[in-house]
């Protein structure tokens, strides 16, 4: 599993810090691939990062990564029709523990990060298409099979960003549907925070006991 | 519940995928976040659409497209990665 989780974080640190502004022209994957070069490279040289940092890890996730994913829209749409149950602080608190979990879970693949490389495919799409596929091949080492991952990006006022990937032929937030819906039918809204926060707590410690 | 048949599947060589014509009876109002997933009835069953209602408060017309799609699972390769994942885990712990 850790394997597996180490392929997609090293898919999904593609997004560049701000300083990389797109134009309306800009090709969604000629974006991934951009970003994925600028993270990687840190990555690879960062010593602290090579040695399982995982707070500076974190740190380069929030500031490489989650610029480009739209953690609004897949919490929305991960809560499907429970969203409009959620009063405003409730969605707020849905949406930072949902990112939460999503950094919870890359920071721990990081860290068992080895060498990988990642093999961006010419995306196909129509021009002026706004909702498309990017698609990517994360090649491992040590004979292990290679791990593809397709990202469903969406432009936004001329901007590409993230608002769900499948890994493996299994589409994350949709897939996260099914789980809200039980959580929130055992035990509402709330219900559904106070397990995504246990859940952001345990992973958060659990890594912490694997740095020791 | 049946709520419609499959009207025809293309390939879109320009986008490189499959596209999925449904007819739905229109008594069915799906929001615009509909997710659209292939599965299967049973272990040995036929494959269908489920479609899973969002929470968008406009609803899908006559023409509109669902993005929201899961591609059929083949249980089989989930089971068989889990495996390997699973022997990988194994080997890097032993050491």
């Amino acid at each position: 599993m850790r394997r597996w989780i180490s392929s997609l974080l090293v898919g999904a640190a593609f997004c560049a810090a701000p300083s990389f502004a797109q134009s309306p022209d800009t090709a969604p994957d000629a974006l991934v691939r951009k970003v994925a070069e600028d993270t990687l490279t840190i990555v690879r040289s960062d010593r602290d990062i090579r040695a399982g940092d995982r707070r500076k890890i974190i740190d380069l996730v929030e500031v490489k990564v989650l610029p480009y994913f739209d953690f609004n829209r897949m919490t929305r749409l991960a809560m499907g029709k429970n969203w409009r149950q959620a009063d405003p602080q409730q969605q707020q608190a849905l949406v930072s523990e949902f990112r939460a979990l999503l950094v919870n879970t890359y920071a721990s693949a990081f860290t068992s990060y080895k060498d990988q490389t990642i093999d961006i495919k010419p995306v196909r799409m129509e021009p002026g298409d706004t909702d498309v596929v990017v698609k990517t091949v994360i090649n491992q080492q040590n004979g292990q099979p290679p791990v593809t991952i397709d990202y469903n990006m969406e432009k936004v006022d001329s901007s590409w960003k993230v608002y769900d990937f499948t890994v493996e032929g299994v589409r994350w937030v949709q897939n996260y549907r099914n789980t809200f819906n039980n959580e929130v039918q055992n035990g509402g809204v709330d219900g559904l925070i106070k397990t995504l926060r246990e859940k952001n707590r345990s992973l958060a410690q659990a890594s912490g006991k694997a740095d020791d | 519940m049946v709520i419609g048949r499959v009207a025809g599947i293309q390939f879109d060589n320009n986008r490189f995928r499959a596209t999925v014509a449904m007819n739905i009876d229109k008594h069915f109002q799906f929001p615009k976040d509909t997710s659209a997933s292939i599965l299967t009835s049973g272990l040995l069953g036929e494959q269908y659409v489920g479609l899973e209602a969002g929470g968008d408060e406009a609803m899908l017309k006559s023409g509109d497209t669902i993005t929201l799609t899961q591609s059929a699972v083949v249980l089989e390769k989930m089971i068989s990665q889990f495996l390997y994942n699973k022997a990988a885990e194994g080997n890097s712990t032993s050491k």
